[in-house]
């Protein structure tokens, strides 16, 4: 069986499909696919493959950024990552329905960033705090307080808090959802507490897995203003 | 200008994981993927050039992460469709949903049996959108290498989804 030499390649078809080509091109193609009945079906399989394949892998635009990617971009290698501009993060767990947090293991470094929001600030400083940190604030009355805001996630919503040793007053309060090409399962709050001495204020940032764990970042505590 | 890219990145991740999970066939394995790439970026943030594009510079890592662990394993990805995938399907009655799963998965299948470098291209210029241009500066390659792997790739899969339509390369060749 003989054929006549074909006047394309398969690789001007791909491109005149994605309108890659310049417009004498585009005109010069469309004259081979008025001809062509072969080049007409190539095109028209070019067209159907490729929008077959769009939408295929979508599954991960639908669901929230899981916690641990959020947490090694908030992460990385704080030490050659962002100089000197580290920032401390405290890396805990909430389980849904136990008011109680469970400290993870690690402690997170450098989340000096917006998470898409810009609201985030850098600490000046750095260094590293281990769950449960120096500053010895990570109260059950605190931890309570904070689930009980999460639970609750309406920005502005407000849970005071008292500890009972150490005689500190403190609330959490909701800010909002972060930007949402973090995940819609994220919500920014804000942490302040007082005692005689002391008035103190951190962020933080709660993302909700699917297995309704809260993964709890927080931003180390500064003087309020 | 670190804490804005990293700022960037966080909004990009939902892409990562999407041409990730295009490249491994796994949601998992490609949030593995995605979290070594970053853990690889943050290290060589300072490699970065301002004013290039960071999207450009993920899919590079990625991409060539997962080259470097193909080579390791020297595993091909596995092409079934997980579980998870049906699940997200919005269909309407049983017929329909079971014809959504199949398609679906016949497509995924279809990707998955790619050559690599078919597949990356693919990827990210039919999912990621990305421009010919782009695409070839995120794997390297020359321009006219994009087009004829790109062309390949889609006729594989267009084979694949529509045998009928469409000869196959021996038939094809002329």
């Amino acid at each position: 069986m003989t054929k006549q030499p074909k006047s394309w390649v398969e690789s001007m078809l791909v491109a005149y499909v994605d309108n890659q080509l310049e417009p004498a091109q585009m005109a010069a193609v469309e004259e081979i696919i008025r001809d062509d009945p072969e080049a007409r079906t190539i095109v028209a399989v070019l067209r159907r493959s490729a929008a077959a394949v769009k939408t295929a892998f979508d599954q991960p635009l639908r669901e929230a950024v899981p916690a641990r990617l959020l947490a090694t971009v908030g992460a990385g290698d704080g030490s050659t990552a962002v100089g000197g501009n580290v920032v401390s993060l405290v890396a805990r767990k909430l389980r849904l329905g136990r008011p109680t947090i469970t400290a993870l293991a690690a402690s997170l470094a450098a989340l000096a960033i917006g998470f898409g929001a810009g609201h985030w600030q850098a600490a000046p400083g750095g260094g590293i705090r281990v769950a449960g940190g120096s500053d010895g604030a990570e109260s059950g009355q605190y931890e309570a307080a904070l689930y009980q805001a999460l639970e609750d996630s309406n920005p502005g919503t407000q849970i005071a808090y008292v500890e009972t040793a150490g005689g500190r007053h403190g609330a959490v309060t909701i800010v909002g959802p972060v930007a949402a090409n973090v995940g819609g399962n994220c919500l920014e709050f804000l942490r302040e507490w007082s005692d005689a001495s002391n008035k103190v204020m951190s962020r933080g940032l709660a993302c909700r897995s699917d297995t309704g764990e809260w993964s709890v970042l927080t931003m180390p505590p500064k003087p309020a203003s | 200008m670190t804490q804005e890219l990293r700022a960037e990145l966080v909004g990009l991740l939902p892409r990562l994981r999407r041409f990730a999970y295009g490249l491994t066939g796994s949601l998992d394995d490609g949030d593995d993927l995605v979290q070594g790439a970053c853990e690889r970026a943050l290290r060589r943030l300072d490699q970065f050039q301002p004013g290039t594009r960071l999207d450009s510079w993920m899919y590079r890592i990625v991409q060539n992460l997962w080259i470097d662990q193909r080579r390791a394993r020297q595993a091909r990805p596995e092409a079934a469709v997980e579980p998870a995938d049906l699940e997200a399907l919005a269909v309407g009655d049983a017929e329909r949903e079971l014809d959504s799963r199949l398609a679906l998965a016949s497509v995924q299948r279809a990707v998955a049996s790619l050559p690599e470098e078919q597949r990356a291209i693919l990827l990210l210029v039919c999912v990621e959108g990305q421009s010919y241009k782009a695409a070839a500066d995120v794997l390297e390659i020359p321009l006219g290498t994009v087009m004829s792997r790109l062309a390949r790739a889609r006729l594989a899969v267009g084979r694949a989804l529509e045998p009928e339509s469409i000869e196959s390369p021996s038939q094809a060749k002329g």
